[in-house]
């Protein structure tokens, strides 16, 4: 109490007299005025949590003799309140105030300390925790010093908030230069020398942290961020930027699900693969497609895995969504370069994506509403040692068909989807942890109103993580991953069909890290699939159709792969990424070759890093497909001995450097990329329910090269990031086709290629709760095919096409512009509420999606398809309970 | 895509052919037209032109003329036997009034007949660019049409046109379905005075009226590719195809209808042909549409080996059936509701009534029916077509009346 009159003021001797000199008393007041009262005694500031009770509360006291505070202390007490200081400041609090130390008995209560320890433990996975500040810590046994050594330290980055771990936070020592970043699990491994060591922990939109360690011997270390209070968490790309210079990776994305939100995308709905498009590399061929292009790859040239699963189909309602819920979501990292040795079956890129192992401090859920879609979630701990999350998300976009026009022929359409995301963590101790994670997603639409298209994706998965010892960690993944699609057609009773295709993959990966000695970090393991694929069913659809049940042969392959790679840190100034992966292919021919994977990072100084790498890749499995836009009925097709596994490489080149002391991080990167075996088709060719498929396709060898040009700023009122593409795609048949071949066998434009592309994505943050976001996206009009003459055929004008992709659409601008309303940061609050109210292409540009032409019975009419022709207005509410 | 298809409803707009466009150095020789066995083959012969090239925009005449050389038309047996073609003219086009004259060839075999059981080309000698000869193929049987008949919606707002056809199970499984359609148009006012069309004069007819000037005949060849597979079917049987759909109120239902089915088989080789030609010319830009594809046909040049012939020939038999409606009798069409939109509008005339000294209800006759309203100030007789003479066929010779 001493303590606290001595923080209030009491110059008037707790007196206050009016100019007549009466006595002032204030009568029946309320809480509030009474912390007035209070303030206007104390030189700090008042803080006060109001009671259930508050408004019941009636106070009279006498403030002009002395005595004040007092006399307003014991009113509180009587009312249950505490009066507390802290650092200058007053806190009135219900019940039991603000402590200032533990009780000196607090240690003589053994079972207590035992169970705090274990809850401790819980949290933090691992013996000691640190969370910055001005504590030193103490890393290893000070008696068993390893001198003129280093010493491996490890653990996991966890939220303080949540206790989830934090994925892509970089720790690092300035002056060893070591570094390391948190996985997917948050779990880290730095190598550290013996002695006094300050280590960095930085990241997205966290508190930056300073540990003061004392390091003696290997140990384990949790590390607790926090966010910060005002996160400015608008911004996409995370701690990649603080390791932009440092990393030895190039052309790696990561994005974390708070700034994936932020960016304004159609209809308002969050969506990963949208905000990939906004990144420098990445491209579609057109609004509302399904897939995505990195860096002159085609679609299916992306290995798309979703918590270690991979998803034939990411996407819904024909490529307007991807298929990922962003509310499970923790973190999406694109691999558009250096692809880690683990990786692979892919010539291209991969993505990879993780959920959120969820609360484990209480139960939460978030419920929310858009224009098309509603969507919800619910994580929380499940006893000491277990978290689980959930989240769903659904459609109800068939009002959107109901107002087409009477005449339209898909006014009967309907369209609709749903997806299920689950997971369960167990840690067992501080080394070893089960990770249960499942994904169902279903689209099902209808043209007319008899006919039926519907595909599904399902994955499911179980992974043993183990830290053995400091040294050694083991991370063994088994799994089922399966695609299908349906389409049926009952318009015509004989004619009467259903069409199915399934493919479906059983995998094992076996993924260890080794840090053997000071310098090296070593990834080895394996990775096993088998595939079966079922090409295509045709079967008939009521008694009165005469279809002819055709089931095709079921393709099945194994496909498997050894690899080992290390990150050699060979002076302070070069780290070098190194590595082979040898792939094996086994089908009715067996194929296998090694990938090389190397990059390189040389510092010229402590802001200004350059990189170099290679890579070479192998795909086994290809994508059928004959259309512009990937299509939701496209198939897949194992290689063979008629067809030959897609070959890859890819050489880059970048340098990074942070400017404006650290707050702008400029990057330039240029690619090469060739590309063989990729499968084109001959004209009119079948692809669906074809057993000879290889006598349709035809060889095509690519190549793609570019220049990619960032700068970001990450934190400040005004933040996010603006990139320029220079970049080609061009493709060549390979064979003697002669006349035949596409373009008559010359090089021809890809359908995504566009060699200028513009991005710019801004946010101004009015206060901590109100956001502007703008998205600005300027792109070269992707290659189209026109005709080039006209002719008559069968009373009509017809075209005559030849070369492929010789023209292009106009260019492409839109304007996409969000304000957010943040949900209120006070922590006791019992629901979260956050609200974006958006619009899609504000400027309503009509921009083309495609060109066209018709003939008429005398002439040629063209025409430009335009899929988002005027402004979209959207609204979101999202509610976190 | 349902979704896409139905944001896209209102989003597709005019765009131009572009000049820019790349253009062949070298047009491309089109040859059109089957081998029908136990019929009359027509074949036409033409040639690729630039995609800007325009009919409707230029005013002059000669621009409208396609300035076909004559070619050397024939069909040949595998045994060496020919059957030679002949030349034919018509003209062809005429839209509305501003439309002129183009002139078109078509050549015509005598193939009726043709044995069956031989193998068969279409041989072309066109002038400076050598000779031209499809692939010998074997006489593929059309299948039987076992119905062809109109079908009424159950609120009789439309009639769909439907084919029942039956072939061999070991025949052909690919078909063609083609139609035409020819209908009188008679509207219920006879007109005494017409426009005509290439000077705007009204011109005062005589009685009695020519046939024609009131109740005319038009015609429509069907322009989509309407391609039938069977192929994964137990038996070679195409059930209730809709061939077309006819609307109340649609013109070609004023009067007597009718609608003539060609069926004509193919094999598969043809049959890619045409889904390639369909797909090129009605299935393009949507956001699944396939990559526009190059023709390739069965047609090759003698004399060029590499040249490139856009045409696919097939040798057949042809299924044929013709059916009548009485749209008239059945009340499908209201001519009162359609005469302002058939008639042409007083300010384009370049004389008036009163210049002739005329009340123009002397020169309206009524012919049958209610009373019609007419505004002479805007409607001018009955049906526009009429009037134009150049639209106006000549009665079929299988017209029934």
């Amino acid at each position: 109490m001493k303590r606290i009159l001595f923080f209030c003021m009491m110059v008037l001797l707790a007196a206050q007299t009016d100019a007549a000199g009466q006595k002032v008393v204030h009568r029946n007041i309320g809480l509030d005025s009474l912390m007035k009262v209070m303030q206007g005694f104390c030189q700090g500031q008042v803080y006060y949590v109001p009671g259930a009770n508050a408004a019941s509360l009636n106070y009279t006291v006498d403030v002009s003799s002395p005595g004040v505070i007092d006399r307003i202390v014991g009113l509180l007490g009587k009312s249950g309140y505490t009066v507390s200081h802290y650092e200058g400041d007053v806190y009135v609090l219900q019940g039991i105030g603000l402590k200032e130390g533990l009780p000196a008995e607090y240690f003589k209560f053994p079972v207590q300390q035992e169970k705090d320890q274990l809850l401790l433990g819980t949290l933090k996975g691992t013996v000691n925790e640190a969370s910055g500040g001005d504590k030193v810590y103490q890393i290893g046994d000070k008696d068993n010093v390893k001198r003129g050594e280093r010493v491996y330290l490890s653990g996991y980055v966890r939220n303080y908030r949540t206790g989830e771990p934090v994925v892509g936070v970089t720790l690092y020592d300035n002056a060893s230069k070591a570094i390391a970043e948190s996985d997917q699990h948050g779990f880290y491994r730095i190598m550290l020398p013996v002695g006094d060591v300050e280590l960095n922990v930085a990241g997205f939109s966290l508190e930056e942290t300073i540990l003061k360690l004392n390091v003696y011997n290997d140990d384990l270390l949790d590390v607790i961020v926090k966010e910060k209070v005002f996160a400015l968490n608008e911004v996409v790309v995370t701690s990649e930027d603080y390791n932009k210079v440092k990393s030895v990776s190039m052309g790696v994305e990561n994005l974390r699900i708070s700034a994936i939100r932020k960016v304004p995308v159609v209809l308002g709905e969050a969506d990963v693969v949208k905000v990939l498009l906004t990144l420098p590399g990445v491209k579609s061929v057109g609004e509302a497609s399904n897939g995505f292009n990195v860096r002159g790859g085609a679609v299916d040239q992306n290995l798309v895995l979703f918590n270690g699963g991979t998803v034939y189909n990411p996407s819904h309602m024909f490529g307007l969504f991807s298929g990922f819920n962003p509310d499970v979501i923790s973190d999406v990292e694109l691999y558009k370069s250096s692809i880690p040795v683990n990786y692979g079956g892919r010539i291209s890129s991969v993505l990879d994506v993780n959920t959120r192992q969820g609360n484990n401090k209480k139960v939460i859920a978030s419920l929310s509403a858009g224009a098309l879609t509603t969507k919800g979630h619910i994580e929380g701990p499940i006893g000491k040692k277990t978290t689980f999350i959930a989240g769903g998300r659904t459609t109800y976009s068939d009002w959107l068909l109901n107002l087409l026009p009477k005449d339209s022929e898909y006014k009967m359409g309907t369209a609709s989807f749903y997806d299920i995301t689950a997971g369960l963590t167990h840690n067992f101790n501080d080394k070893h942890s089960i990770h249960f994670n499942g994904y169902y997603s279903s689209d099902q639409f209808k043209f007319r109103v008899n006919t039926k298209y519907a595909y599904e994706n399902m994955n499911g998965s179980v992974k043993w993580r183990s830290n053995f010892n400091t040294k050694h960690s083991m991370e063994l993944v088994a799994g089922y991953d399966s695609y299908n699609y349906l389409t049926s057609d009952w318009t015509n009773e004989v004619k009467a069909y259903e069409m199915a295709f399934d493919i479906s993959q059983v995998y094992g990966r076996l993924k260890m890290k080794y840090m053997p000695v000071s310098g090296h970090s070593i990834t080895y393991g394996a990775d096993f699939v088998s595939y079966g694929l079922m090409p295509g069913s045709y079967l008939p659809v009521g008694e009165g159709s005469l279809v002819i049940p055709e089931i095709m042969a079921d393709e099945t392959a194994k496909e498997g792969a050894v690899y080992v790679g290390d990150n050699w840190a060979v002076n302070d100034r070069l780290s070098v990424d190194y590595g082979v992966r040898y792939s094996m292919f086994k089908s009715n021919k067996f194929y296998s070759a090694p990938e090389i994977r190397l990059s390189g990072r040389y510092f010229i100084n402590e802001r200004l890093s350059v990189k170099a790498g290679f890579n070479s890749m192998r795909q086994y499995i290809h994508m059928l497909s004959n259309t512009v836009a990937v299509s939701p009925t496209d198939t897949w097709k194992l290689s063979d001995k008629d067809i030959a596994p897609q070959k890859g490489w890819q050489m880059a080149a970048g340098a990074y450097t942070n400017v404006l002391d650290d707050k702008v991080e400029l990057s330039v990167e240029a690619y090469y990329k060739r590309m063989d075996n990729y499968l084109d088709f001959k004209s009119g060719s079948t692809l669906v329910m074809n057993s000879n498929v290889a006598e349709d396709v035809v060889g095509v060898k690519g190549k793609a090269y570019g220049l990619e040009l960032m700068a970001s700023k990450p934190l400040g009122k005004l933040n996010g990031w603006a990139s320029y593409t220079w970049s080609r795609t061009r493709l060549k048949e390979v064979g003697d086709r002669g006349t035949s071949a596409i373009n008559r066998g010359e090089w021809y434009n890809a359908a995504y290629d566009k060699p200028h592309e513009l991005k710019i994505v801004a946010n101004y943050k009015f206060t901590h709760r109100v956001i502007l976001s703008v998205n600005l996206d300027y792109a070269t009009g992707r290659p189209a095919t026109v005709p080039v003459a006209r002719y008559d055929y069968n009373d009509a004008v017809r075209l005559y096409y030849t070369l492929r992709n010789s023209h292009r659409i106009p260019d492409y601008f839109r304007t996409d512009i969000a304000l957010n309303l943040e949900p209120t940061h006070r922590l006791k609050a019992f629901t979260h509420f956050s609200f974006t109210v958006g619009v899609y292409n504000a400027t309503g540009r009509k921009n083309a999606y495609s060109i066209y032409y018709e003939g008429s019975a005398t002439d040629v009419h063209g025409y430009k398809l335009s899929v988002f022709a005027a402004p979209i207005p959207y609204m979101n509410f999202n509610f976190r309970f | 895509m349902v979704f896409a298809a139905a944001l896209a409803a209102g989003c597709v707009y005019d765009y131009g052919v572009g000049k820019d466009f790349p253009h062949l150095e070298k047009s491309l020789i089109v040859i059109e037209g089957d081998i029908i066995a136990g019929g009359i083959s027509e074949v036409r012969v033409s040639a690729t032109s630039k995609m800007e090239t325009t009919r409707s925009a230029s005013t002059k005449a000669e621009d409208y003329v396609l300035h076909e050389p004559l070619c050397q038309v024939w069909v040949e047996s595998a045994e060496g036997e020919v059957w030679p073609g002949k030349d034919t003219t018509y003209v062809w086009g005429f839209e509305n009034y501003f439309d002129r004259r183009l002139l078109r060839i078509s050549y015509t075999v005598d193939t009726r007949d043709l044995p069956v059981d031989g193998e068969y080309r279409l041989c072309v000698s066109y002038p400076d660019r050598g000779e031209y000869r499809s692939k010998f193929k074997k006489v593929l049987k059309a299948p039987q049409v076992e119905s062809f008949d109109f079908v009424f919606a159950p609120d009789t707002s439309y009639i769909n046109v439907m084919l029942t056809s039956r072939g061999d199970n070991d025949g052909a499984r690919f078909c063609r379905i083609e139609y035409e359609e020819w209908w009188e148009n008679r509207p219920p006012l006879m007109p005494n005075v017409i426009l005509y069309p290439y000077d705007y004069e009204l011109y005062i007819l005589s009685q009695p009226y020519k046939d024609s000037l009131y109740k005319c005949f038009d015609k429509f060849a069907s322009q989509k590719i309407l391609l039938e597979d069977t192929r994964n079917m137990s038996e070679n049987v195409v059930k209730d195809k809709i061939v077309t759909t006819l609307y109340k109120q649609q013109r070609r239902v004023n009067r007597l209808y009718s609608i003539t089915l060609f069926q004509t088989p193919l094999d598969k080789e043809g049959y890619d042909y045409y889904k390639a030609l369909k797909s090129n010319s009605e299935e393009m830009g949507g956001l699944y549409s396939p990559y526009p594809s190059e023709m390739v046909g069965n047609v090759f040049s003698e004399t060029f080996p590499d040249e490139v012939v856009i045409g696919y020939v097939n040798v057949c038999t042809r299924g044929e059936k013709r059916i009548f409606l009485d749209g008239g009798k059945l009340g499908l069409f209201n001519w009162r509701k359609c005469l302002e939109m058939e008639t042409v509008e007083k300010k384009y005339w370049r004389t008036t009534y009163d210049d002739r000294g005329m009340r123009p209800y002397d020169y309206l006759r009524k012919l049958e029916g209610e009373d019609y309203v007419i505004d002479f100030d805007r409607a001018y007789w009955g049906s526009k077509d009429c009037f134009d003479v150049s639209r106006c066929y000549e009665k079929p010779d299988f017209w029934p009346r």
